[in-house]
């Protein structure tokens, strides 16, 4: 493992979850000065929601901007703190689907992301042997485990217990399991004669 | 490996370890390289969220325009706007000392006029033919709110 700050983000994670509970019950009371900063610290998330539901770039932007504002417009029916996250990953996904179905319906789409502008690894960005191993690993997974992973990498890791079966994380006895999805992907690096994963 | 067993994945029921959460760091650090969020969309969203909490209009660009502003000299560019409470029309010049915008408002009028960026903000008022100017303005991302009485009008991100 080449990353030494690997460990590191359960505290900052735990922070920054508590601090979006904080945040939310600010602009809940309508103190919507911390909107700012609750924008800056989850849209990260919703943004691999949005992408990994098949939009491209553009309409991505579009929909995790939507999700925002019904954010704003349906803030007294979000009860708890703790239903922050998965409430705009919910809105984020629904507005994904929408858009999609309204371009499905206007012109022949053959599947996800074959017009999108966005780079593939393969071809213009350089990653160094650790993440290309890894990414030809998830590369081997079905659809369904890709997405997931890919939003779960961006969740705040406090939350994994509130959005478990949202992540395909089932909690168990002390808490989130590892899922089918991470299990096949550990699973797929063992197998990697190349080695380098414990 | 794509096997799509149900939950009895060998592994899959344990809970997660400080393995998968050096793995999952690493999915984030691939997916941030190879399809970054946008640069400005955290500022789209906050000018979305401000539009939504202010119950400002928005004014569309309008198409009928084009051809007129493209007729100018490279570093002059025309654009047009229009909601159902105003017209904006804003010219560009770009020159040594940054860009001046000249503007027109209808209904002509003494309004307040502001032109917001992420990091500063301007503002001036339409004189009562509805025209103003602001000048020095940094190559930015910014956009035009007119007052209009009680309605305030703003353009979408216009870049200078």
């Amino acid at each position: 493992m080449a990353k030494g700050e690997a460990t590191a983000p359960q505290s900052t994670f735990q922070e920054r979850r508590n601090r979006v509970a904080e945040l939310f019950l600010d602009i809940r009371a309508g103190r919507r000065e911390g909107m700012d900063e609750l924008v800056a610290t989850l849209t990260p998330v919703l943004w691999q929601v949005a992408r990994a539901q098949g939009l491209d770039r553009a309409s991505s932007q579009d929909v995790v901007q939507m999700a925002w504002l019904h954010f704003l417009k349906d803030i007294e029916r979000i009860h708890t703190p703790a239903a922050v996250v998965g409430w705009l990953v919910t809105t984020t996904k629904r507005e994904a689907w929408r858009m999609r179905r309204a371009e499905l319906d206007t012109e022949p789409v053959d599947g996800f992301d074959q017009a999108d502008e966005s780079a593939t690894p393969e071809e213009t960005v350089v990653l160094d042997d650790e993440h290309r191993r890894l990414w030809a690993a998830v590369g081997t997974l079905s659809r369904r485990c890709q997405e997931l992973l890919r939003v779960v990498a961006f969740v705040p890791r406090p939350s994994y217990t509130e959005l478990a079966g949202q992540l395909g994380m089932p909690v168990g006895g002390v808490g989130p399991t590892r899922g089918r999805c991470l299990a096949q992907l550990r699973a797929t690096l063992a197998a990697d004669s190349d080695g380098g994963w414990p | 490996m794509s096997t799509a067993n149900d939950g009895g994945f060998p592994g899959a029921a344990e809970p997660l370890d400080d393995h998968d959460f050096r793995l999952l760091d690493n999915v984030r650090e691939v997916y941030e390289t190879i399809d970054p969020m946008p640069a400005g969309l955290l500022d789209d969203i906050r000018f979305s969220i401000a539009v939504q909490e202010l119950n400002m209009e928005v004014a569309r660009e309008s198409p009928g325009l084009l051809a007129v502003g493209t007729r100018g000299e490279d570093d002059r560019r025309l654009l047009g706007f229009e909601s159902t409470s105003a017209t904006i029309t804003i010219g560009l010049q770009a020159g040594e000392d940054g860009v001046r915008l000249d503007g027109w408002l209808t209904p002509p009028g003494a309004h307040e006029v502001e032109l917001r960026s992420p990091h500063r903000n301007w503002t001036t008022e339409s004189d009562e033919r509805g025209r103003f100017v602001l000048d020095r303005l940094p190559h930015m991302k910014a956009y035009l709110t007119v007052h209009i009485g009680t309605v305030a009008v703003t353009t979408p991100t216009i870049e200078l």
